[in-house]
């Protein structure tokens, strides 16, 4: 009576052959991403106060490839406009969004919580008071080339991830979502009050800091590019690196260790590269929320929870959502500006509810 | 990545005098007990005897203040934790489900002590896990969502997680613990026959004695953390054993093929 039909119901042949279908990152997915993020590059360069032809700026852009030398036809001042103003606009605020949604993603997972973003977690804030410190104290290293900003942004950033990590275990023994969240934003509160303070206090020397609170890319240059991208580089390395961990931390910690990892290791090591990618942003932008929960979500809507497409592809999508939106802050009010975290908030608030109620239930 | 764990092989499990604390209190009083490859022991005993606690030393989780653990010839204190988890394989009582994961990749993730750190699985892996899955009867289901699965078709996911380690030691916390009747005995014997297909030695801690005493080899019956009494299920499961330690009345019926059948017995009302 006990034998039961498992055995038995393995051996008629049924539609076994299939290929497994692991979630690995699938080239379509890949290449609708890219064509979307060149898209959104292409929006950037040619959307703006002055016309310049898309054309022009496509043999420009040619002209720029290695071994290629084509006379696009712009003026001098539609060059200057296109390589000076447009062009790393684009590419920084393209770097910041992927930084965010691939820093957001990868705090999800390493927490196990789907509001994890940088701004909610607080790791933006302390970014932001690391850099004013920096900018207050040391205005000479600040302004210098290589740049100590992101360097000190980096260290605020990890001492508020560790304040929120620390008084969102001590919150409660179930670790609810909900708990990390108020934490981070215990956190991001004290950290903006105090860089607002200093800011106050240093008002003559810190003009530009000012406009970090909510975001902007108006001052947008190659040297900036140029700070940011080492430190984006290792941190999307390293996380990328860590992509399949992450699914392995989703069965919880016991379950992790009970397949050989450590997930104390893996934690600190994703946080770590996460408020290095996070600081490094943070100090060309300023604070600039809601990109960290707007992209992972959407990109899981479409390609499912493993994190390894989810990090790829957040990277993609990212970039090509903070172009998008920085072309938004920079023409609907223009000749002013928004401040380009007034735009991500206005869609990421309602988005953060969405994704608030759905994690009530599924997510604990 | 054939080791001291390869499956065929199996790997007897032995407890000296192993004692547990958490917080000062004593979980586990110097417990001997000894698993041989591809045997199956089964831990019963009252809520809080310390069935969990000595699956978790098994499992190297828990803090041995003394004694000895050992896997084969290896104490587990030594070994790493991608050594432990080639070794031993657990079944947790209640895992927590990933959300939105594929079956397939729940499976997967048992692979997890046989890739590189940082690397991706391969060929060899993905064939592990098809025929685990095959074996399970989850082949159709493979990309079905976790949460979409019923309760029996999740606990063999579970239990492939398991399988797909190829680890020659597998803990049981409760398998059939959320399970019905029927899917109880689907599970079990399961883990029976890939025991004796891949010589498993299996660990299990089971509230239901009758179950208990018809699957596993041995018997070890635990009580505020010592082992009171030890062997076979006739020598385990008597009245007096269960009526002394559970705190209940229970007669011990044999069927027709001599398994032992334990039953709650109610004391009568009147007089």
């Amino acid at each position: 009576m006990a034998r039961v039909d498992v055995a038995e119901s393995s051996s008629p042949p049924r539609e076994s052959a299939a290929p497994l279908r692991p979630s690995r990152l699938r080239p379509g997915a890949l290449v609708v991403a890219v064509v979307v993020l060149a898209l959104a590059v292409a929006a950037g360069l040619l959307i703006g106060p002055v016309h310049l032809s898309p054309w022009r700026v496509l043999v420009a852009l040619a002209d720029k490839l290695p071994f290629v030398h084509v006379r696009s036809g712009l003026s001098a001042q539609d060059d200057a406009i296109l390589w000076e103003l447009r062009a790393p606009r684009v590419v920084l605020a393209g770097l910041v969004g992927a930084t965010l949604a691939m820093s957001g993603a990868s705090y999800q997972g390493v927490f196990r919580n789907p509001l994890a973003d940088p701004y909610l977690l607080g790791v933006a804030a302390g970014a932001g008071l690391g850099a004013t410190i920096a900018a207050v104290y040391l205005p000479a290293a600040a302004a210098g080339a290589v740049g100590i900003l992101p360097a000190a942004a980096f260290a605020g950033g990890l001492v508020a991830a560790g304040m929120t990590y620390a008084l969102g275990r001590s919150g409660g023994p179930a670790r609810s979502a909900g708990t990390l969240i108020l934490a981070g934003v215990a956190v991001a509160s004290l950290f903006t009050a105090a860089q607002t303070f200093l800011q106050q206090e240093h008002v003559q020397t810190l003009r530009q800091v000012y406009s970090w609170i909510l975001g902007t890319f108006g001052t947008a240059s190659w040297a900036q590019v140029r700070l940011i991208v080492p430190y984006v580089a290792v941190s999307a390395a390293s996380l990328l690196l860590h992509r399949r961990l992450l699914d392995v931390m989703g069965v919880g910690e016991e379950e992790a260790r009970a397949l050989g990892v450590n997930p104390a290791r893996v934690r600190a090591i994703v946080v770590v590269a996460a408020t290095l990618g996070t600081a490094a942003a943070v100090s060309v932008s300023g604070l600039i929320g809601f990109v960290g929960i707007i992209v992972p979500h959407t990109v899981r809507l479409i390609a499912g929870t493993s994190y390894r497409r989810i990090l790829p592809l957040s990277i993609l999508y990212g970039a090509a959502f903070l172009i998008l939106a920085d072309i938004v802050a920079r023409t609907a009010a223009a000749p002013a500006e928004i401040p380009i975290g007034v735009i991500t908030a206005l869609i990421g608030a309602p988005f953060f509810l969405v994704v608030l109620r759905a994690s009530s239930r599924s997510f604990r | 990545m054939s080791s001291v764990g390869d499956a065929a092989a199996g790997l007897p499990v032995r407890l000296r005098g192993v004692s547990v604390a958490y917080d000062g209190i004593t979980a586990l009083r110097s417990v001997d007990v000894a698993v041989p490859a591809g045997g199956w022991l089964c831990l019963v005993g009252p809520n809080g005897a310390g069935k969990t606690t000595l699956l978790r030393a098994v499992g190297g989780f828990a803090s041995v203040t003394t004694g000895e653990v050992l896997l084969g010839e290896s104490p587990v204190a030594v070994l790493g934790r991608r050594e432990v988890a080639r070794l031993v394989a657990r079944v947790p009582q209640r895992p927590e489900v990933p959300p939105g994961m594929t079956v397939v990749d729940y499976v997967l993730l048992g692979r997890t002590p046989h890739i590189p750190y940082l690397g991706v699985e391969g060929a060899s892996d993905l064939q592990v896990v098809a025929s685990v899955l095959e074996r399970l009867d989850l082949t159709r289901l493979a990309n079905r969502r976790l949460e979409t699965l019923s309760g029996g078709e999740l606990q063999r996911a579970i239990v492939a997680v398991a399988l797909a380690q190829e680890s020659p030691v597998l803990l049981l916390d409760e398998p059939t613990a959320a399970l019905d009747l029927g899917h109880q005995l689907q599970v079990l014997e399961l883990v029976d026959e890939l025991r004796r297909e891949r010589s498993l030695t299996v660990v299990s801690a089971m509230h239901d004695l009758t179950l208990a005493g018809q699957f596993a080899d041995e018997l070890v019956l635990l009580s505020e953390g010592r082992v009171v009494a030890a062997g076979g299920p006739r020598t385990v499961l008597t009245p007096a054993n269960v009526g002394l330690h559970y705190g209940a009345a229970v007669r011990i019926l044999e069927d027709e093929d001599g398994r032992l059948l334990v039953l709650p017995s109610r004391p009568r009302r009147r007089r």
